[in-house]
């Protein structure tokens, strides 16, 4: 420590030993202190001072104190506690205004969360829920707020007991339990018809009464679908025992999140189990949070006791709980909500088929993360925070482990395991070490790079596992936004495979893969495409399997490398014939395959089979609840089409849908700006002042520091519109004009991307007067068209537009 | 909330031990640890919420996942004791704070996720206080590490006086007299007199 400083301490406190009047005497009377010190001291005990006055200003208002009994809250005096919760407090009460004698539920809202906003939106959602009027559903009989500003709510006072103990405690065969649950159902269903999410279900929200009607309760924290402004709205404190994945991870949630808590609910009314192990373990919890464990069979599940429970043996209880209701069940807790039942209303339609003994729709699906993987592949969902960083690491480990293992080599898997430890081991020095100590010191880089240095000392007699591992580095740091060192590592392995007997067609396959990831992050698309073709090449021999995506990927790379377009056509259309096993995960694949077609189509002058395609492959991506975001692609290409045919607003629409949608799953690979500017000319086109203001902020976050040809004709052509429509007419024809040049060298083989540039080019000289260059953008655009388009030439709009331009 | 919530002295207590256990090569050890400080992590995650403003968006127990994923990632070797322990969780949790106040500042929304200690009561009534208690940390760790340590237990973890003392090994009025000056320090970087 400073001397100075160790001083300024010093002092500080030993001023604060005198009474506060005399604290600055006595700092003036001490002698010897340097000036700077004194200074020093003067300013801290100042700021002492006001940090007091400031910290008892702020309590004075936020320490409300809890009710007492008779307390009243409008005409209401409170008799006893029932209960706490996230969102206050619950009371016994009664009407003391003698207008009538009734018992009510009140919930007193927590003081602290009561803010004008707060207050604002209670209101709000008071009207909603006053119209919520279901027999199973608590009524809302009134509410306010109170003189102090707390706000309250009285609900119908419900004599029963918890859902779970009303069960137990009856000791209900499994058919009464989902009587009981079909009850809930009602209830929860006709909320979801009201625009009403309840997020937080669970058995003590469910009171059954004496004569066996099910009353749910808690609608005063409910989530409202929409509040007024047509924003979302949700201030509920969830139960993590039944909230839902996405809800842990804090994302919004939709009526699919209650079908996840329905489906809690329900495993354990039927089996007497938690569906993730042990609610109480911690390690559970985390598996479910980082691991996404997924539910665990219902007939695996039961006890002894949970078994006395229903009234039945063990034996015949497994049994029922197999096949059918166990489908129903994991259908329901599906990690992914679009796998699970669409609506409340499914669910319950299930239960009756399977009460009646007819099949039921919900049905095992077999090895979806395999395919899973085909679609997820261009568009990895990595966000850009650190947490997707550990994840990541995580998976690191689980992918060295288990391809080694599936090689049934259990002592090089376990060396590669204790290698990966060992690699997070030596690394948490950076994690606590005060010269990192900053946020951005979770270097994850840094343990990269440590485990780079290692691996080919560690695994130099071993080039199976040190290609495998370079492997999983490369891919890694690819993906980590370090794609320069990936490749590094991706050579490194691929220089093993000399030394590998039988040359690992596997690891050689992700090898160049990988290296093609990396080289396409730097823009090097041409390098990546070569790389890929050998991955396509190995895999036509080894694994057909993979081979679908390889050809995928090889396509898009050919596209923005300046292969002729039908080229990668040929490649997609092959790929087709490829897909995963799993008919649901072929689907999805099947429809990027047609989305990715879509596109070519359009930019080949066939918008009618274009669209045909991307209306195909759109509702598969959108699904039932979140669509996936391999979707975005389908809207942009979408939009693209649109934009052709001259309907901006629709083509706006779809841009701002994909530009939502990425920026909400936070996805790394997809570029929010790229769309951004995308969406920005079309704004422009629109006639949408907002344009020019979006280009701004694009262009004023993150000066484009693009390399790969496309894209620096993608930035000069969506900016040289915006400019034209609201700029500068001047900066927007060195766009396009820039634009024309990098087309004219550095993707020629890709004449169609010069039309639009023409069309544009026509339009804003037209504009500003010179009709004479014009006509002369409107023939080179033609004479472009008339080679992009072929046999689609006439009629096409772009073509049209261009023709009267001409004199 | 229907669970018991460890308190923070007999996590304090186990920590060191379990973090020797899983050196040693005892895994099981790892996922007690975790056990231990999500107990802890919820608690605080709920105090937390306490301050928010209602539309909030980190929820806490997205705070408490993303800090277990932090912490498993983490593998929380080679921290030694529980000073390692605590000032690891102290600050991951001012990162994910900070980076969740930066994303939101980012998307032009408001801030509504504070810091929340009971010592500092007008801490997180302005906007910029998620930023500036970072960077006003940043810049005490340079002058005055210990205080910088303490604020930051008692800031982030809402470690009380007591528990802050019991996990630096110091006695209670060390920490109490140290948070003064932090207090007034921090009061004259983040409200200055106007």
């Amino acid at each position: 420590m400073d001397p100075l400083w160790r001083r300024v301490d010093e002092l500080f406190n030993s001023a604060l030993q005198q009474t506060e009047s005399e604290r600055e005497a006595w700092l003036a009377s001490q002698t010897g202190v340097d000036p700077e010190v004194r200074e020093e001291v003067y300013s801290l005990l100042a700021a002492d001072r006001r940090h007091g006055e400031l910290h008892g200003a702020a309590g004075a208002g936020a320490s409300v104190g809890s009710p007492e009994p008779g307390q009243r809250f409008g005409p209401y005096r409170i008799e006893r506690l029932l209960g706490r919760g996230g969102m206050g407090t619950v009371y016994l009460a009664r009407r003391a205004d003698g207008e009538f004698d009734q018992t009510v539920a009140l919930k007193v809202m927590a003081a602290h969360l009561a803010g004008e906003e707060f207050v604002r939106r209670f209101r709000n959602e008071r009207q909603l829920l006053a119209t919520l009027t279901h027999p199973n559903i608590t009524r809302l009989l009134d509410g306010g707020v109170t003189s102090s500003g707390d706000p309250y709510l009285a609900m119908e006072y419900i004599d029963g007991q918890p859902l779970d103990r009303y069960c137990d405690d009856r000791r209900l065969p499994i058919e009464a339990r989902i009587r009981l649950f079909h009850q809930v159902c009602e209830a929860v269903e006709f909320a979801h018809r009201n625009l009403i999410i309840h997020g937080d279900l669970k058995p003590d929200n469910i009171i059954v009464t004496s004569d066996g009607t099910v009353k749910l309760l808690d609608f005063g924290t409910a989530k409202l679908l929409r509040d007024p402004d047509g924003k979302v709205t949700q201030f509920a404190l969830l139960t993590p025992r039944y909230a839902s994945p996405e809800q842990l991870r804090g994302e919004l949630v939709n009526t699919l999140s209650d079908i996840f808590s329905l489906g809690v609910l329900l495993y354990e009314m039927l089996t007497g189990a938690w569906p993730f192990g042990d609610p109480k373990s911690t390690a559970d919890g985390v598996d479910r949070v980082l691991h996404g464990r997924a539910a665990g069979a219902p007939a695996q599940a039961v006890s002894e006791t949970a078994a006395e429970e229903r009234s039945v043996s063990r034996e015949r209880l497994r049994r029922q709980l197999e096949g059918d209701l166990s489908n129903i069940l994991l259908k329901m807790l599906d990690g992914e909500p679009a796998q699970r039942y669409g609506s409340v209303r499914e669910v319950k339609e299930d239960l009756e088929r399977y009460r009646q003994g007819r099949p039921v729709r919900a049905r095992p699906h077999t090895a979806w993360y395999a395919a899973r993987k085909f679609a997820a592949r261009h568009w990895p969902a990595v966000t850009a925070t650190g947490l997707s960083v550990i994840a990541l690491a995580s998976l690191t480990i689980v992918s060295v482990y288990e391809s080694a293992q599936a090689r049934a080599q259990a002592a090089r898997a376990q060396r590669l395991s204790e290698f990966a430890k060992n690699t997070f081991l030596s690394a948490s020095s950076y994690w606590v070490s005060p010269l990192h100590g900053q946020h951005d010191a979770i270097q994850f880089s840094d343990i990269l790079d440590n485990a780079s240095d290692r691996a080919g000392k560690e695994f130099g007699d071993d080039p199976t596992a040190e290609a495998d591992l370079r492997a999983t580095l490369g891919f890694t740091y690819a993906m980590l936004g370090e794609p320069a060192k990936g490749e590094t590592q991706l050579l490194l392995g691929l220089g093993k495979l000399p030394q590998i007997r039988g040359g690992a067609p596997g690891i050689a396959a992700r090898l160049y893969l990988g290296l093609c990831d990396a080289r396409s992050f730097q823009g090097r698309y041409a390098d990546a495409l070569a790389a890929c073709r050998e991955a396509v090449a190995i895999n036509r021999v080894n694994d057909r399997g993979q081979l679908g995506y390889a050809l995928h990927d090889a396509a898009f790379m050919a596209v923005n490398a300046d292969e002729p377009l039908a080229e990668a056509e040929t490649m997609y259309r092959e790929a087709i014939q490829f897909l995963p096993p799993s008919p649901a995960r072929a689907r999805i694949s099947l429809a990027i395959l047609n989305g990715r077609l879509g596109m070519l189509r359009l930019r080949q002058g066939d918008l009618e089979e274009g669209q045909r395609l991307l209306r195909d492959a759109e509702p598969v991506l959108r699904g039932k609840g979140d669509p996936l975001i391999e979707i975005v692609p389908v809207w942009y290409a979408s939009a693209f089409g649109e934009e052709v045919r001259g309907r901006y607003p629709e083509a706006v629409q779809l841009m701002s849908e994909a530009l939502d949608l990425v920026t909400r799953k936070r996805v790394a690979f997809m570029q929010a700006d790229e769309l951004a500017l995308q969406l920005a000319a079309y704004e422009a086109l629109a006639g949408n002042r907002g344009a020019l203001s979006r280009l701004r902020d694009v262009e004023g976050r993150l000066p484009p520091q693009v390399v790969a040809p496309v894209d620096r004709i993608r930035h000069h052509l969506f900016a040289g519109i915006v400019e034209a429509h609201y700029g500068s007419k001047v900066s927007a024809e060195r766009h396009l004009r820039s634009a024309l040049a990098i087309q004219e060298t550095e993707m020629s083989r890709q004449p169609d991307i010069c039309v639009e540039v023409f069309v544009r080019l026509m339009e804003l000289l037209r504009a500003s007067g010179g009709e004479k260059e014009a006509a002369e953008a409107a023939r080179q655009g033609l004479r472009a068209a008339a080679l992009a388009y072929g046999s689609q030439f006439a009629g096409h709009p772009f073509v049209i537009e261009m023709q009267k331009g001409l004199p | 909330m229907d669970q018991g919530m460890e308190t923070g002295a007999v996590a304090v207590g186990n920590i060191t031990q379990l973090l020797r256990q899983w050196s040693e090569g005892r895994d099981e050890a790892f996922r007690d640890l975790l056990s231990l400080a999500y107990n802890r992590l919820r608690l605080m995650a709920s105090a937390r919420m306490r301050c928010e403003r209602p539309d909030h968006t980190l929820q806490p127990t997205a705070l408490v996942g993303e800090l277990y994923l932090r912490l498993a990632g983490a593998k929380l070797a080679g921290l030694k004791d529980r000073e390692h322990f605590y000032g690891f969780c102290a600050r991951t949790m001012r990162w994910i704070l900070t980076d969740h106040a930066k994303a939101r500042a980012r998307e032009k929304r408001r801030i509504e996720l504070l810091p929340l200690t009971e010592d500092i009561r007008w801490l997180g009534e302005r906007e910029q206080d998620t930023f500036d208690l970072d960077r006003a940390l940043s810049r005490l760790e340079e002058i005055d590490s210990r205080k910088a340590k303490i604020l930051e237990l008692r800031a982030y973890l809402s470690c009380t006086a007591a528990e802050t003392a019991d996990i630096l090994n110091l006695s209670k009025a060390t920490v109490d007299r140290e948070m003064r000056l932090a207090c007034a320090w921090l009061c004259r970087e983040l409200r200055p007199e106007e």
